[in-house]
């Protein structure tokens, strides 16, 4: 087929359209359009949308986070809105299941027509919704959804400040190396892109091929841990990684009590929770654990002024799930405030501005046009009585 | 075998048993149930799990004695087992299938009360022996697997007991095999019938007890537990006594082994392996139920 023949079968106008295309390169560097018509913004509106946990066993994540969100969306309203526009957030339940989060990004997406996604809580069910968001071309701005899969320029659109569970884990693993010369290492780890993320982060922060993990996958509700509390004491690792949910993280340590296997412990940020210190200290005491936000009772002025906020806006304090929202909506209102124009792309213009957002919540926030994931560190803390003590403040691997 | 090898053998091989006795406990009940009422109650483990999540709440977050808290969570296992047989079980049409579909909706409206009344975090329950133990040729024996292993043995030779030797047992198997005729004999049927409910949601708070112990208090915690209960009644015949019930201990044991030796993951496959296999190698006439052995 010759080139008049291209021509004729998809007409001049197809034909500038590839044309147009090639020379803008993938999507998210394109630049700024002011002129470019984007949905979701009125005279006085810009509507944003998430959805996040709001029934289920995960509830109170999302319950926290649109909290938080919804708070600090209130507070910029009452002071006039960002550029004049009032900002009207719609949070709707995804009940953590990708198949009712994808059919709720489309209503987010094709009946209310939000301008952007703001903020989101959970992997599995946010990962379920990228493709959709990535085709309507819709920018979406800090979920909370850990994973290697995300934060990369193979999903441009979604802009990541959750630090994935490769970087978290390595970062601790190098912590404990370094302190403690550890030897060997064990990691039970919730099966497929979870525990293998953390089990290569561990790979990377030990640093030396001849140090093995031992890795355990594991599957949520199991009747009995001593199996698996078995396995571990068989392999005698000197330190245990643990990257499971709360309460199974509590009842394998329980179990591994229970046996008399007292390895030292390590685990991903979830526990730095007092939800599970309250049920399970007892057998945590000592655990290092990754802090992805800030502690709310910490010194720093911006974290002060957060909770000062918070609890006047709302009338009661804040947890951690609240801090992850309203650090969620401050990046966004951020973005909206420093876009040229409120189109699309250039909110994503303005996304890739942001250098070194320092929100005292999250580390401090960096993308570009080439880089979509905006923090790279996590703090550490133990667990010391009923509480957690930091013990290495945000850090970046080198 | 080095000593290390045997003694983590043996620890698997005890909390196999130990949930095996747990198992067990759960199977009287599922049994018991069906062989009288001839309903199957999805609901089983949620009945259990609000008794104990009931107890919690009275002992840790209200302040009540323990003992008094464990007393209130019982009362309510028994009157959610009750009620499910008056109000839910007698008023449905006596088509198959009906009793499941009930139950089932029953188990995820005790589960969304549970989450609403309770919350949504796991909660670590009372110890119940599991911080006693005692080292013996390297496995630590603890007091709660010791527990709930006789637990399930006296529980499995007592339900037989009863069962075989007597008077209740006799007009238990006589409304099991013809309600109309025990009925003309001047046994209280229904009364009986309410009576079997009862008893099931007595032996789902025990089992729900002991589990939160080696567990935690969540709204989830019991369903695994039950659906393995029930797929150890489906391989044993729940017109059957003996088959089931040993089943239960087998496939705790069973999964034990399966996650000790090919990891977490292998757990519930390992499970629907054995039953694939058992229902089609196994001769038709060892697995079909017996109807004159009712109870």
């Amino acid at each position: 087929m010759g080139f008049r023949s291209v021509l004729t079968c998809f007409g001049t106008g197809s034909l500038m359209v590839l044309a147009m295309l090639a020379v803008a390169g993938p999507a998210g560097a394109a630049g700024c359009n002011p002129n470019e018509k984007s949905p979701g913004v009125t005279a006085t509106t810009v509507r944003l949308g998430a959805t996040m946990p709001l029934t289920g066993s995960a509830a109170a994540g999302g319950l926290g986070a649109g909290a938080g969100a919804k708070a600090y969306y209130a507070m910029v309203n009452a002071a006039g809105g960002v550029h004049g526009h009032k900002i009207d957030f719609t949070l709707l339940d995804d009940e953590y299941s990708p198949a009712a989060a994808e059919r709720q990004m489309r209503v987010l997406i094709e009946r209310d027509h939000v301008f952007a996604i703001a903020g989101g809580e959970g992997t599995p069910n946010f990962l379920a919704v990228v493709p959709l968001i990535e085709r309507e071309g819709v920018p979406a701005i800090g979920p909370y959804a850990p994973s290697s899969e995300l934060g990369t320029m193979k999903t441009p659109h979604v802009f990541m400040t959750a630090v994935n569970y490769i970087t978290e884990f390595a970062i601790m693993t190098r912590y404990v190396r370094e302190s403690d010369y550890a030897r060997s290492f064990s990691l039970v780890g919730v099966q497929g892109n979870v525990g293998d993320d953390a089990k290569a982060g561990m790979e990377q922060g030990i640093g030396n091929p001849s140090i093995k993990v031992d890795y355990i996958p594991e599957i949520p509700g199991t009747p009995d841990f001593t199996p698996i509390a078995t396995q571990l004491r068989r392999e005698n690792a000197e330190w245990t990684f643990l990257i499971l949910t709360n309460t199974d993280t509590g009842e394998l340590l329980e179990a591994m009590h229970r046996i008399g296997y007292n390895p030292r412990t390590a685990a991903w940020a979830g526990m730095n929770d007092p939800g599970y210190i309250k049920a399970f200290g007892p057998v945590s005491q000592d655990m290092i654990v990754a802090e992805e936000t800030a502690a709310l009772d910490s010194s720093d002025p911006l974290v002060q002024q957060f909770v000062t906020q918070f609890t006047k806006e709302t009338e009661r304090a804040p947890g951690k799930f609240e801090e992850l929202g309203w650090v969620q909506a401050e990046l966004v209102v951020k973005a909206l405030q420093d876009a040229k124009a409120l189109t699309r792309s250039c909110l994503m213009d303005s996304l890739e501005q942001i250098r070194d957002f320092k929100t005292g919540l999250l580390p401090p926030i960096t993308f570009g046009p080439d880089r979509r994931q905006g923090v790279n560190a996590v703090g550490l803390v133990q667990i010391k009585g009923g509480k957690v003590v930091e013990i290495v403040p945000f850090r970046a691997l080198d | 075998m080095p000593a290390a090898a045997l003694a983590d053998a043996a620890q698997v091989t005890l909390s196999g048993l130990a949930t095996g006795g747990l198992y067990a406990v759960l199977m009287l009940g599922v049994i018991l149930v069906f062989q009288v009422s001839k309903n199957i109650n999805f609901a089983y483990g949620q009945t259990g799990m609000v008794g104990v999540f009931l107890s919690y709440f009275l002992y840790a977050v209200a302040g009540i004695p323990v003992v008094a808290a464990l007393l209130a969570g019982l009362a309510l296992a028994l009157l959610v087992a009750s009620l499910t047989d008056r109000l839910i079980i007698r008023n449905i049409p006596a088509r198959e299938g009906f009793d499941l579909v009930v139950t089932l909706g029953e188990l995820l409206l005790l589960t969304s009360l549970a989450q609403l009344a309770f919350g949504t975090n796991a909660q670590s329950y009372l110890k119940l022996l599991t911080n006693w133990t005692t080292v013996r040729g390297g496995v630590f024996i603890n007091a709660n697997d010791i527990l709930c292993l006789l637990l399930g043995i006296a529980v499995t030779l007592g339900g037989h007991i009863v069962l075989t030797r007597t008077s209740l047992g006799t007009s238990l198997r006589a409304s099991a095999a013809d309600a109309a005729i025990a009925k003309s004999a001047g046994i209280n049927v229904l009364g009986l019938r309410t009576a079997v409910w009862t008893v099931s949601g007595l032996l789902a708070w025990v089992a729900a007890s002991l589990f939160a112990a080696r567990l935690s208090v969540n709204a989830f915690y019991m369903t695994p537990i039950v659906i393995n209960v029930f797929i150890a009644g489906m391989i044993g015949g729940l017109d059957r006594y003996w088959p089931p019930m040993i089943a239960a201990f087998t496939i705790a044991l069973y999964q034990s082994w399966a996650i000790y030796l090919f990891g977490e993951a292998a757990g519930t496959p390992a499970v629907f392996i054995l039953v694939i296999l058992l229902l089609s190698l196994v001769p038709k006439r060892y697995l079909e139920e017996r109807h004159e052995a009712r109870a």
